[in-house]
This record gives structure tokens, C-alpha cells and sequence, in this order.
């Protein structure tokens, strides 16, 4: 048995990121199959005419061959085997990870969604800075809070004497900031404070006093005459903001009309500038110092160095506590209907959501279950069956259609294509095969809906008629094995079915496959979903006003039900596969 | 194996959960808290005077020479503790290791999760910190500590035997 861990067994879904499928060049993907997503069977579509031809006049030659590279990605993608490719992993993520978009009812991962910044906190003192005063305050926090030089945790205020009860209140003498990990305090470099609190702006006193700042003010006046006539017009940080497409042109015309001439004539204005505060040039005395050192404790480590950019000593007790780096809160929006799909609270204290459509409550969730007395890690050759958990979010009943690539004689196209000439020589991705058979015994079935009161079921009663006749749940001897070989369910309770896979891997290393999972369920307009909030009054008034009658919330409106339907594909691996033992 | 003999100073608490074996001197005042470990397997362990040794902490002595541990120490919760002979004032924080024969002097740190080596001296005033466990001298002591011990110890032997049933052991 080999001792090495291996690759975790794992699902990941695949978000067809839709920003990307206009470019066809792009081997991941073709627009034929975005509109398959509401197909209900999904046949092998060999024969697909190269309809997403490119747009280039290139020669007739070349069309060709592109043609028939699209024929290869319209087949890769067709078959899931696009997922095995390299490329793909970074488009496969975990269902914790993903989000999904109700009004184009698609899946958007962390790639496709647009980031917007709702709040700056810091996360020590959890205050929240307002937008303002951020970039005056260089983003950093700017009350009490620093940065151990040594280690970078946070360092907390101390007095320097114990408050005695004999001395006055609130203890006395000089304050300076403690490590609590690393135990390094502030005297060590002669830094206290008079007050425990502000401690920033004691700070911000001494720093002006630097040879650095002073030397870069007078700098900076000196030049200010000059920056102020030629200035090159930056681009603004959202187009959004021009009202017209007057202002637009004037923006863009100023930048494109200067010519180097102008250019040339203005910097000739600038006067000689002669520095007015000297900066000390220690670089030789630094060269001794480092060349006389005994132990290398004193030189700062590259992280250590790094938290200090301004001047970056190699002496580690030139190294000053730093304040610490403010962190965000963001919002998260689909970038196709700028929908938003996650919106914290304001409030650096909560942790909370307003919104949260996160792709857990829309699409089902699927884990592996291992099997009593199934040979695991898998190995080569020997067929494994495992269990696949299908759980549903949705407060409504949904049907699953689930399809595997089949696995081809050689790899590159199917030769059903008759109009195809001599093939080029695919490109190294498309090499990708599923390394084994995997068998779905039951590619169709249906899960229950979600209600609450499944939180509270006892696991003892099972529901669900496939579970007659057979024994205790995980089956109890072959022969309770067996009966749920018939149809493939292994198990249908509550808001979840488990079915049966038997894979036969045949090649050594970690083994991957893809699946396509179709799902669809009668929408309900006036039910609620698990995320959302409450429903809008409105919203139900306008949809349909041929049932006059308006009945209680929970009532069902069979004349608005629709279909909806959605597929998705996920790679599911099951770890290292090792050489079968000799029994 | 030798046979049990374990001797307590005046005013140690400990409690009645606590796995004692072998020969073992624990000092006045020091506070046992319930499930800690001392196992003197082969030689005796003579711990000192107002220590905090807390919950599944063991302190093993795999070799014959006594293992000696100082005064006014803290080790605290699931550390595991070899060693030769450990000062005064220190504290070895949750799940450190102090290995083989290692030799710890006074007021040191041995951080969370840190480890030492085998067999080093760990000189005065160390801090052992970090992922790493790296190293630092620390310039002094923490000026609130030895009232903080003194505070704790007090608490201690108040609660303690209000929520534990003690062992009474001879006195040394």
C-alpha cells in the first residue's frame, strides 16, 4: 500500500465565464454551446457545421485549417473534454466559490463578476475610515494600531510602570507598544509616547522632522509651478461620469493634440533646482558595518524589510513599527445585467450579507460518498463503484439529467466529419482523455424539494419507494446491494438522491472526469427562494393579471409555472490511482 | 520502573485528575490543573515552587538524571515538555515542545506551537516565536508579569478546589 497522501478527491464546477465567448479564437469555447443550455438531451454533436467561422479575411487555406480547429473545440467542448485540459483549472472551482446571476440564471465564478469597494476597515480596531480620509492617510489606519517590525502581528499599548494604587489613575509614566509574540517592545528603539492614545499623530511629528520629507516638500514646491501648466490629462476612473460625448471628445482631443513641440518649449522653463536640505549618503559606513558583523541577526529579513519601502535598511533597529494596511469590503456584480450578486454591510463588525446569491442555494450540490467495502484508493483496472450526492436547494422539485463524454479510439475529432480533409495535428490540450471507463447507472432522476422541516427529520424513516425491500441504509450484505442495482438510485430521501458510479481506471495517476448535469424544475413565481429577500409586493401585482383572484402568497399559479432549465459541467476527481495489488 | 513516590510542598494544589508517576518533589504553591501528565519514567522530576501547569500538559523524564524545573514557570495547555532542567520565570506556551535534553535558563518564552531542538541550551531571556521558530532575545521582562503570575496563582488555588476533588499528598 504506498504511504503517499495524493491528490483529494473532490467536485469542481466549471463556470463558462460568458466575457470570454465572444472571442471565438479561444479554444474553450464556441457560442453553440451557450445555447444548448436549455436543450433537453444532449447528443454527441460531431457534426456541427463551422458555423462560428472567424471574422478574418485570411486565405482560403487558412480559413480551412480553422475551420477545422473550431471543429476540434466545438468537439472538445462538446465531449467535456476541454476540462481536463490544463486551461481549464482555472475556470474549475469548488461550489463554495461560485455565485450565480438570477437574472441571466447563470453560474458567474470569481473571474467573471466585477468588484467594487463598499467600505475601508481596519482590522484591528475595526473602525471603519471614511472614503475621504483614506488617501490622505495612505491607506492606513490611523489611530493606535502597528505593525511589530519583528514578526508584523499587531502591538498593543503599555505603560512603562505598573498603575499602583498609591499613584494617580490611568497608569502613569511613558507609554510604548509591546509584541505580545515576539516580545520586542519599542524601547529598544527609543520610541514612547506621551499619551496612550493618537499615537499616529505623535509619530507623524518626528517623521516630518526626516531629511527625506523635508528634501521632497521643497522638491515638490519647486516644481509645483511647472506641474501645474503640464499636467498630462489622466484618464478619468470611470467613463460613466461624462454627460455627453462633448465633454468626452474634449477630454481625449486635449491629450492627442499636444505635440512634442509645446512639450519640448515648456520643460525649457524649469530653472536649475539645487537641493536645499542635504540627505546623508551612508552607503560606505553601511558597507563597514555589514562587513564587520559577527552574527546575522541584526540584518533585517526581505519581508521585513519590505513592510518599510521608503528606505529599506539592511539594520534591523532601523526598522520603525509601521501602521497597519486597511482592509475592504467589497461588492460583488454580474458583469453582463450588472445585477448585484453580494453586498456586505456597511459595518465592519458584521458579517453578515444584504445580498448573498451564492450558487449554493440555486444549483445542486454534489459530493462523493464513499461506499462500505469498495476498494479505495482506487486501482488500476479493478471496478470501483462510489456514490454521488445530489442535494437540492430549491424549494422545488427538480429532474437531473446527467451525461459523461464517452471515451474515443484516438485521440482528436470523431471521423464521422466526411467533408474534413487530412487533419492538422490537434493542439497538446486536446491530448486530454479520461483515464478509465465511467459508468452512470442511472443518468436520470429526480430530487426532492427543500422545506424546513427537513432540518428536523429523523434519519431513521426513510421516504421514497426505492427504499422498500431493502435493508438498513448502506447496505447491508450483497444482497441489499443488489436491489439498488436495479435502477441506479442508491438512495432518494429528504431534498437529496444518491446514485451509483462505477468507474475502471486504466491508467496510473490522478483520476479525473467531467459530467454534465441538467437540471430543471417548475419555477414558481411566487415562492420564495432559500437567498432572496422578501418578495416584492410589486413584482407579484404585474405578472399576470389574467387570474383576477389574488390568493394567499404560498398559492400556486399554474399558469405562470415555466420550465426552467439549466446545465452546467463539473470535474469530478477521485484521487491518486494506484497499481493494483495481487491478491 | 520505579515505584510511586510523590511528595507535594505545602500549599500545592492538585487536583484529583491529574496522572502522576513515578518519583516526583512538586513544590509549595504550585497549582496542577486536571488531566496534565507527569510521567518519571527513569529518573525523578522535582518541579519548584508556584508553577501553573495546566491541562493535558505532560512532562516526561525519559533519562535517569532528575529533570528539574524551576519556580514560578506556566505551562500551559498540551504542551509536552522533556528536557533536562528548566529555570525560573518561564513560560512555555500551548503545544510547544521542549525536546531531549534541552536546557531552558530563566524568563523565556517558548511560544505557540514552537519547538526546540534536541538537545540546546536555551540561554536567558530567549523568545522562541514564530512558524519558524525563530529566535530573539527579548530586552526585559514584561513589567505587569510577575504581578499577573501572582494574580493567577491566587485565582487558581480559590476556584480550582471549588469545581475539583484534590489529591492529598505527603509532604516533602
Amino acid at each position: 500500500m504506498s504511504t503517499a497522501v495524493g491528490p483529494p478527491p473532490f467536485v469542481h464546477y466549471y463556470c463558462a465565464c460568458p466575457d470570454l465567448s465572444n472571442n471565438t479564437q479561444d479554444p474553450r469555447r464556441s457560442p453553440e454551446i451557450t445555447s444548448k443550455k436549455d436543450t433537453e438531451s444532449l447528443d454527441e454533436k460531431t457534426t456541427t457545421t463551422p458555423t462560428t467561422s472567424t471574422t478574418s479575411q485570411t486565405s482560403q487555406s487558412t480559413q480551412h485549417q480553422q475551420q477545422q480547429k473550431d471543429q476540434a473545440n466545438i468537439d472538445a467542448s462538446a465531449t467535456g473534454r476541454h476540462l481536463l485540459s490544463t486551461q481549464a483549472s482555472n475556470y474549475l472551482y469548488p461550489l463554495s466559490r461560485l455565485y450565480f446571476c438570477e437574472d441571466c440564471h447563470q453560474i458567474r465564478c470569481p473571474s467573471c463578476v466585477q468588484d467594487e469597494i463598499v467600505s475601508y476597515y481596519c482590522p484591528n480596531c475595526l473602525f471603519e475610515v471614511p472614503t475621504a480620509s483614506v488617501k490622505s492617510e495612505k491607506n492606513r489606519c490611523a489611530r493606535n494600531c502597528f505593525q511589530c517590525p519583528i514578526c508584523q502581528n499587531t502591538l498593543s499599548v503599555v505603560a512603562a510602570q505598573e498603575a499602583t494604587p498609591s499613584s494617580t489613575p490611568a497608569s502613569a509614566g511613558p507609554y510604548f507598544l509591546s509584541c505580545n509574540v515576539c516580545r520586542w517592545n519599542s524601547k529598544e528603539i527609543d520610541m514612547t509616547f506621551e499619551k496612550p492614545t493618537s499615537l499616529a499623530l505623535q509619530l507623524q511629528k518626528t517623521e516630518e522632522t526626516l531629511p527625506d520629507a523635508k528634501e521632497f516638500d521643497n522638491l515638490k514646491d519647486h516644481l509645483e509651478k511647472h506641474l501645474r501648466l503640464n499636467v498630462p490629462p489622466t484618464l478619468p476612473t470611470s467613463f460613466l461620469s461624462f454627460s455627453s460625448s462633448g465633454a468626452f471628445s474634449k477630454m481625449m482631443g486635449s491629450h492627442l493634440h499636444q505635440d512634442n513641440q509645446s512639450q519640448q518649449g515648456k520643460l525649457d522653463d524649469l530653472g536649475a533646482y539645487e537641493p536645499a536640505v542635504h540627505v546623508p549618503d551612508d552607503d560606505s559606513k553601511l558597507v563597514d558595518q555589514l562587513m564587520s558583523l559577527r552574527s546575522v541577526d541584526q540584518v533585517s529579513t526581505l519581508s521585513q524589510r519590505f513592510s518599510q519601502l521608503h528606505d529599506q535598511p539592511y539594520q534591523l533597529s532601523h526598522i520603525h513599527p509601521q501602521r497597519i494596511h486597511l482592509c475592504i469590503k467589497r461588492s460583488k456584480r454580474c458583469r453582463t445585467c450588472r445585477h448585484i450578486l453580494i453586498k456586505p454591510e456597511q459595518k465592519a463588525q458584521a458579517t453578515r450579507f444584504k445580498i448573498k446569491l451564492v450558487a449554493m442555494n440555486y444549483i445542486p450540490n454534489i459530493s462523493i460518498v464513499k461506499l462500505p467495502r469498495k476498494t479505495w484508493p482506487l486501482q488500476q483496472g479493478i471496478p470501483t463503484q462510489f456514490v454521488l450526492k445530489f442535494t437540492n436547494p430549491l424549494y422545488e422539485e427538480m429532474n437531473i439529467t446527467l451525461a459523461t463524454p464517452q471515451m474515443q479510439k484516438k485521440a482528436g475529432l470523431a471521423n464521422t466529419n466526411d467533408n474534413e480533409q487530412q487533419q492538422p495535428p490537434l493542439p497538446q490540450e486536446y491530448e486530454a482523455q479520461i483515464r478509465g471507463k465511467v459508468t452512470l447507472l442511472s443518468p436520470h432522476f429526480t430530487v426532492g424539494a427543500y422545506n424546513e422541516t427537513i432540518e428536523y427529520d429523523d434519519e431513521m424513516y426513510p421516504t421514497g419507494s426505492n427504499m422498500r425491500g431493502r435493508s438498513a441504509f448502506g447496505g447491508g450484505g450483497s444482497g441489499g446491494l443488489s436491489s439498488s442495482w436495479v435502477n441506479g438510485v442508491h438512495e432518494k430521501r429528504n431534498n437529496y438522491t444518491s446514485i451509483i458510479v462505477e468507474v475502471i481506471p486504466e491508467q496510473m495517476g490522478e483520476f479525473q472526469f467531467p459530467l454534465l448535469v441538467t437540471y430543471n424544475y417548475k419555477s414558481d413565481e411566487d415562492r420564495m427562494d432559500v437567498s432572496s429577500g422578501d418578495i416584492d409586493e410589486e413584482d407579484i401585482e404585474d405578472v399576470d393579471a389574467d387570474d383576477g383572484s389574488r390568493k394567499a402568497n404560498s398559492s400556486m399559479r399554474l399558469d405562470d409555472d415555466r420550465i426552467k432549465s439549466y446545465s452546467f459541467w463539473c470535474l469530478i476527481g477521485l484521487g491518486q490511482v494506484t497499481r493494483a495489488e495481487s491478491i | 520502573m520505579s515505584r510511586n513516590r510523590i511528595t507535594a510542598g505545602p500549599g500545592a494544589v492538585i487536583c484529583q485528575e491529574t496522572y502522576l508517576d513515578g518519583e516526583i518533589s512538586i513544590g509549595a504553591g504550585t497549582v496542577l490543573h486536571p488531566q496534565c501528565r507527569i510521567i518519571a519514567e527513569k529518573g525523578p522530576i522535582y518541579i519548584g515552587k508556584n508553577n501553573i501547569i495546566e491541562e493535558n500538559v505532560i512532562i516526561f523524564n525519559k533519562n535517569a538524571s532528575p529533570l528539574v524545573i524551576g519556580d514560578e514557570n506556566v505551562f500551559e495547555v498540551s504542551c509536552y515538555v522533556e528536557g533536562s532542567h528548566i529555570g525560573n520565570n518561564n513560560i512555555v506556551e500551548a503545544r510547544a515542545k521542549v525536546l531531549g535534553t534541552t536546557t531552558i535558563g530563566h524568563h523565556c518564552i517558548i511560544g505557540a506551537a514552537c519547538a526546540t531542538e534536541v538537545n540546546e541550551t536555551i540561554s536567558d531571556m530567549t523568545v522562541v516565536y514564530g512558524s519558524k521558530s525563530s529566535r530573539r532575545q527579548q530586552s526585559e521582562v514584561f513589567p505587569t508579569q510577575a504581578a499577573l503570575h501572582a494574580r493567577h496563582l491566587d485565582y487558581l488555588r480559590e476556584v480550582l478546589p471549588k469545581y475539583n476533588h484534590l489529591k492529598k499528598l505527603e509532604n516533602a
